[in-house]
């Protein structure tokens, strides 16, 4: 009796668990946006990867900004492996990715393409104990020091210590040049190299006196009271323009991918999809607060980590600055920007060349990114916009009146210049 | 539980070393946030480790179904190719080489994140477990026992299965008790690297942000219901080879 019994419980708990799954597996994220006419909309499935500067796309999907371009956005989490497969066999048509994945992808994915930024990443960080009382760069730097000198100063307590890193290829360069900036060799230190999370427990127990990873690892820890003493913004601030600044290769212009198939063959949502991108991080600028509101609780779920209004506004100020798009115009017409498109990824792309990841020909910074593509046909459409908009103020009266002038007017305000000019030009020739 | 209790008040080190009442009280709670809580809530916290769990139990089943039909065809091939051949267990000695963890990349690339390469996963590795088992499970039949059963003037298929089934059945009732246990690590392994749910994808972001709380809590989960799942199957198992 008591030996069914048990088997009659662990039944009824096994079905009442896969009775949870099936009602859990309904609420789908996509599945709980308003409801507008599908036939209208083209799906476009999406992957973010679980941090904050890769899920920001959440602000336009929970406001419907996808669906008012035309587009069903059908988005779910995914992680760092899945990124090239998932292009690759067409699982998802869109993800958010650092373009630093695409490059070292190049010889066995070549056709994944980068088509619009969003931020900068600038979180590479060193963090040390809290009791070892050690200055930073910024207190160096206040105390009078040069740049360079401020580095040499932050970067010799490290002398005969135990650093922790990972592994992964993406910060070897942000730790070399560290070591090369501040007058040391790697035998000067102690190397830990641990998986991220386990440099984290190093840092807990003592093990490690210094530590650098990923987003993930610097949250935490800054988090737990560990100081920051140097961080990769403040060597990307003394770069020069040129895709041969190492100092460049520390930080990444993150924005979202595609193939190049869907990238020809749906252009136009390519450029809608852009727009809405810009869209998001104008708001990140101008109403932190209210995209906060919905970022952070989603990022939370994403991660099982708690993230507040105030974790959200360290990301947004200090690990992964959003660029507006008038921002970053400097990025794709200013040669003499350190930040300049070609120089950021060219200085991650030799990188890549100087370690010999790629068996045949290194891609070049234009095979991957078309990001610049995107933006200068985005300001050529609002060019194209404004002066049919222009025109139509020009002629006044019934001709403002138009249901196309309006909506028009509106999509211009949303970044969507495509349909914009599409819709004033129509507006112009029914007048 | 008392001596990890004591050690790690002492410690005083909870992100680190996270003591069973810390556990229950705290990192339990906190699981709330893969239920879109604010807060940590031990309701929502159950709910969402509820339908984590539920769908790993979903994918191993279903793993296992078709592991055990895979494994029982290849296993039987086997064996009727080695009344015909030789080296027949070499084949089964190369697929028991196969790093089976080490496979789980091939099949994200294979299958790119799709659930059903997560089943065809636990399939696989399963259908390598029980072909073994079985093949072994057959060699290990007594042959005078077929002898006898010839004699007497069974047919080849009375034979299979009054006396080749139920002499197979004690070993293949081990190999399904082992195979109950790795489907919970074969799940472990595909859903960490390729799901966006399961109990898995829970320990892959726990671990992602070193949270140690969480990574107890779910590694208390696989322990409880690895467990059961063991038990259920002994009474199982016992009941059906109570002759033996």
């Amino acid at each position: 009796m008591q030996k069914r019994a048990t088997f009659f419980i662990f039944v009824t708990i096994l079905v009442i668990m896969i009775g949870v799954f099936a009602w859990r597996s309904n609420d789908t994220p996509s599945a709980t946006s308003a409801t507008t006419n599908k036939a209208e909309l083209s799906v476009v499935t999406f992957g973010m990867l679980p941090y904050g500067d890769h899920t920001y796309a959440i602000i336009g999907a929970k406001q419907n900004w996808f669906r008012e371009v035309g587009i069903d956005l059908d988005y779910r989490s995914i992680k760092v492996e899945e990124i090239v497969p998932l292009l690759k066999n067409r699982n998802l048509d869109v993800v958010s990715t650092p373009p630093g994945i695409l490059f070292s992808a190049f010889d066995s994915a070549p056709d994944l393409v980068s088509f619009v930024f969003g931020d900068v990443f600038q979180g590479y960080a060193i963090l040390s104990q809290p009791d070892l009382a050690l200055s930073s760069y910024a207190e160096f730097r206040a105390a009078g020091a040069a740049p360079e000198d401020a580095i040499k100063q932050v970067v010799s307590q490290m002398r005969n210590k135990t650093f922790a890193f990972p592994s992964e290829a993406a910060i070897k360069p942000f730790i070399d040049l560290v070591l090369e900036k501040g007058g040391l060799q790697r035998s000067d230190i102690n190397a830990l190299v641990l998986d991220d999370p386990l440099t984290v427990n190093a840092m807990r127990n003592g093990q490690a006196d210094f530590q650098v990873g990923g987003v993930p690892s610097r949250l935490v820890l800054e988090r737990e009271g560990f100081k920051v003493l140097l961080s990769s913004i403040d060597f990307a601030r003394m770069a020069e323009p040129s895709a041969d600044s190492k100092e460049l290769a520390s930080i990444l212009q993150n924005g979202w991918a595609t193939t190049r198939k869907f990238y020809q063959e749906r252009h136009d949502d390519v450029l809608r999809l852009a727009s809405v991108n810009y869209r998001i991080i104008q708001e990140i600028n101008d109403n932190p607060e209210s995209a906060l509101a919905i970022h952070m609780p989603y990022l939370s779920e994403v991660t099982g980590q708690q993230f507040t209004a105030a974790d959200g506004k360290v990301i947004y100020d200090s690990l992964n600055p959003f660029i507006t798009f008038e921002e970053q115009r400097e990025w794709f017409h200013n040669t003499e920007s350190p930040l300049y498109y070609a120089y950021v990824n060219g200085a991650i792309l030799n990188t890549f060349i100087s370690q010999g990841i790629y068996k045949g020909n290194p891609p070049s910074v234009e095979d991957v990114i078309f990001a610049d593509d995107i933006y200068l046909e985005l300001e050529k459409l609002k060019q194209e916009a404004a002066n049919a908009l222009q025109e139509i103020e020009r002629k006044g009266g019934q001709a403002l009146e138009t249901g196309k002038y309006k909506e028009a007017k509106y999509h211009f305000q949303i970044f969507n210049y495509l349909d914009a000019a599409r819709l004033a030009k129509e507006a112009l020739q029914s007048n | 539980m008392l001596a990890l209790e004591i050690i790690g008040r002492i410690c005083g080190l909870p992100l680190l070393l996270p003591w069973p009442s810390y556990i229950v009280t705290v990192s339990l709670p906190s699981l709330a946030v893969f239920g879109g809580a604010s807060q940590p809530d031990l309701g929502i916290a159950l709910l969402s480790l509820g339908s984590h769990l539920a769908v790993t139990i979903w994918r191993i089943i279903l793993g296992v179904i078709l592991g055990c039909a895979a494994g029982f065809l290849i296993g039987s091939g086997t064996f009727l190719l080695a009344r015909r051949c030789s080296g027949e267990t070499i084949l089964l000695a190369l697929l028991r080489s196969l790093p089976l963890f080490g496979l789980i990349p091939l099949f994200i690339l294979w299958f790119a994140g799709r659930e059903i390469g997560i089943w065809m996963y636990i399939g696989f590795s399963t259908a390598i477990v029980v072909a073994t088992g079985f093949y072994q499970a057959i060699i290990n039949i007594p042959s005078n026992y077929l002898l006898q059963a010839k004699l007497l003037g069974a047919t080849p298929l009375k034979q299979f299965y009054t006396v080749v089934v139920p002499a197979m059945a004690p070993e293949l009732m081990g190999t399904v008790r082992n195979i109950l246990g790795l489907s919970w690590a074969f799940s472990l392994g595909a859903e960490y690297t390729s799901s966006g749910d399961g109990l898995g994808h829970l320990v892959y972001l726990s671990y992602l942000y070193a949270d140690m709380g969480k990574l107890a809590v779910l590694a208390a989960v696989y322990c409880i219901f690895g467990l059961m799942v063991h038990l259920v199957w002994s009474r199982i198992s016992a009941q059906l080879t109570r002759w033996a």
